[in-house]
């Protein structure tokens, strides 16, 4: 099932555009190219969610309802709906596209491994899996030399008697940049950003790993790859080159262009059922209200930016 | 802790994981590689090269003591005299003694994978690799000469006289003389995966390609002198009976075919997918399929008996003490035996 639907058109794809340009390492770079197209949408519409998520976090009045209900998670739940509905937000905007695209991804993984048939019996497997326009006495095996590099190994070059893995150095820098500038700008306290920032430090060091150690066509993926992603989230504006270039932040801070924006502080009288029901029961035996004494640690309920 | 600090250890825990699994298991995926001598049984397969005694089944030596997940072996065992000659995924290429499996010298002068078994020939061996190159090692393990082609070599070399035949992935045979100098070289319609195979009755070499057919060439020049096409590819080097060549396509068609005209004796379907050579048994011979159907005939493609084993059969199944030893993967055993009627006599299981 996943062979016919994924592995299949992806296989007879990578080894159609072999079949015209003549050479495996430049069809994985065009290959992968075409799919990060394909999947362009799907990326955008993500980001644009993503993008709307963040606003909604941000908003007053999502925050307003977070400190409201806090304790009537459907009560919030249904609010949350209605803001969703106001500000135009899918709240599965963001998660379908990368549901979808993440069998492309990794479809697109397995086809660059799958045509680069290291033995008798992968090479069986990749020839039942031509398409009856496709003759695989005439394309088998695939030309694997590319540049300096034998694709179906991993790769080192030879500079003065040493053997440098480029390629993995190459993916090391590129996934590090990816996740670099597309890390959005947070506060330093934010789970979020701890994340970001454990992941950005994790990833390269991952991705070199996986480069260094498997066969050099799929370390080629990975690096056009991560240039054609960062190239795509730039398209979409969602590059935060300041992260890699402070200079950039200070320069648009100077001339207010960047300008942060100060954190709303928002001040809110929690209105609980509960606690509503026990204000009455503590008015009747005398007592002083939960509510009075949240008043006594809180301003009064209103918007100000400090 | 701190939140942060718990998200920093989670992800370093889970990239670790991932880490491990990527070092993990062979880099590819290969059948085992099988052959025998007198009553002994080699197999190459994923971390090991095993010598099983073929009387009795039983494990007799293994290589290396300790596995190691980055190196697999798949490339069938050449046995000469006191040694054997096996090549592994890592690029290396052993020589080790036969009795004990005790490594005498290590080639590692190779750049690519050991796909096909080694060619022994007097005090040398020829390896061939992956790296689109054969290899010619002396005795010490050091190299004699290198003969590149313009892709992996799959096939095992075959040797008449003075003369080495080589056939490779780039669709091409080759004709080399002992010291490595190229003598002739003749075109295919496809990848060559399999040995040729030298007839010193009529000086023809019998070639044949993942590109649908069965090529004899002359040995002396390289000239086509007849070909006939198949239905499917064909993965392996042909049986030669008294004149008559039998192999059997990917489709299963077994073919018997006059070795002098190439003219068609017999064919028959075999029922499966055949990747393997054919074994020759008293009287007859074998076929395995990929469904792990074994079935064999007479020459005169009469069928004797049939038996099924649990797993997948591509490796060419070998005789040793009068016993059919045949290979299997994803099953229960890696190996069986088998008498001449088809009596499964033991089977094998190295475990870990």
């Amino acid at each position: 099932m996943w062979d016919t639907i994924i592995i299949q058109p992806f296989v007879n794809a990578l080894l159609a555009i072999t079949l015209v340009v003549k050479n495996f390492g430049v069809a994985i770079i065009l290959f992968t190219i075409l799919i990060k197209l394909l999947t362009y949408p799907l990326t955008a519409q993500q980001m644009k969610a993503t993008k709307g998520m963040q606003a909604l976090q941000e908003d007053p009045r999502y925050k307003k309802i977070q400190v409201k209900y806090k304790n009537d998670k459907e009560k919030f739940a249904q609010e949350q709906m209605k803001l969703y509905k106001e500000l135009g937000i899918n709240p599965l905007g963001s998660c379908l596209p990368m549901l979808i695209q993440f069998p492309i991804i990794i479809g697109l993984y397995q086809s660059i491994t799958r045509a680069m048939a290291a033995t008798p019996y992968e090479l069986l497997g990749l020839e039942r899996l031509f398409y009856g326009f496709l003759d695989p006495a005439q394309l088998l095996p695939l030309q694997n030399k590319f540049l300096w590099m034998d694709l179906g190994q991993p790769e080192r070059l030879d500079i003065f008697g040493v053997a440098i893995p480029i390629l993995a150095i190459i993916v090391v820098i590129t996934t590090f940049l990816q996740s670099r500038l597309l890390q959005p700008p947070t506060s330093s306290n934010d789970q979020g950003a701890a994340f970001s920032k454990a992941m950005g430090l994790y990833m390269p060091i991952l991705m070199g790993w996986m480069a260094y150690s498997l066969a050099s066509g799929l370390a080629l993926y990975f690096v056009v790859s991560n240039i054609v992603g960062i190239a795509q989230y730039a398209m979409l504006g969602r590059v935060n080159w300041s992260n890699l270039f402070p200079f950039i932040k200070k320069k648009e801070e100077a001339t207010g262009k960047g300008k942060a924006v100060q954190p709303t502080i928002i001040e809110v009288e929690p209105i609980n059922d509960d606690e509503e029901e026990n204000e009455s029961e503590q008015k009747k035996a005398g007592k002083p209200s939960s509510r009075s004494v949240v008043k006594k640690q809180r301003p009064k309920l209103k918007n100000k930016r400090k | 802790m701190k939140k942060s600090k718990i998200m920093f250890i989670s992800v370093f825990t889970v990239m670790a994981l991932l880490l491990s699994a990527c070092t993990m298991g062979p880099r590819a995926v290969g059948t085992p590689g099988l052959s025998a001598d007198g009553d002994i049984v080699y197999v190459a397969y994923q971390q090991y090269v095993y010598a099983v005694d073929a009387k009795t089944g039983n494990e007799i030596w293994r290589f290396p003591d300790e596995g190691n997940a980055q190196i697999v072996f798949y490339a069938p065992p050449e046995v000469t005299g006191e040694s054997l000659f096996v090549g592994d995924m890592a690029n290396k290429f052993y020589k080790l003694d036969k009795e004990t499996g005790a490594e005498v010298w290590t080639f590692s002068e190779a750049k690519g994978w050991s796909i096909a078994q080694a060619l022994a020939d007097g005090n040398v061996v020829y390896a061939p690799s992956g790296d689109w190159s054969l290899y010619k090692i002396d005795s010490n393990g050091s190299i004699v000469w290198q003969f590149e082609t313009s892709q992996a070599i799959w096939a095992q070399p075959a040797i008449a006289g003075d003369t080495i035949f080589l056939g490779s992935m780039d669709h091409k045979v080759y004709a080399l003389s002992s010291s490595g100098q190229l003598l002739w070289e003749t075109e295919l319609g496809g990848a060559v995966a399999a040995a040729p195979l030298f007839d010193e009755v009529t000086e023809n070499l019998y070639v044949s390609s993942i590109g649908k057919e069965f090529v004899a060439l002359s040995a002396k020049n390289g000239e086509k002198r007849w070909t006939l096409d198949t239905d499917g590819s064909i993965w392996a080097a042909p049986l030669l009976n008294e004149g008559q060549l039998l192999f059997a396509d990917e489709t299963g068609k077994i073919f018997a075919v006059n070795a002098e005209t190439g003219k068609v004796t017999w064919s028959i379907e075999s029922g499966g997918a055949v990747m393997a050579g054919l074994a020759a048994i008293d009287g007859g011979f074998v076929v395995v399929m990929e469904d792990g159907t074994i079935r064999a005939f007479d020459y005169e493609g009469n069928p004797l008996w049939t038996r099924e084993v649990d797993g997948e059969l591509y490796s060419t199944p070998v005789t040793a003490n009068g016993l059919l030893v045949i290979a299997a993967i994803k099953g229960d055993n890696l190996l069986y035996g088998f008498d001449g009627s088809g009596n499964q006599v033991w089977s094998f299981n190295p475990g870990k």
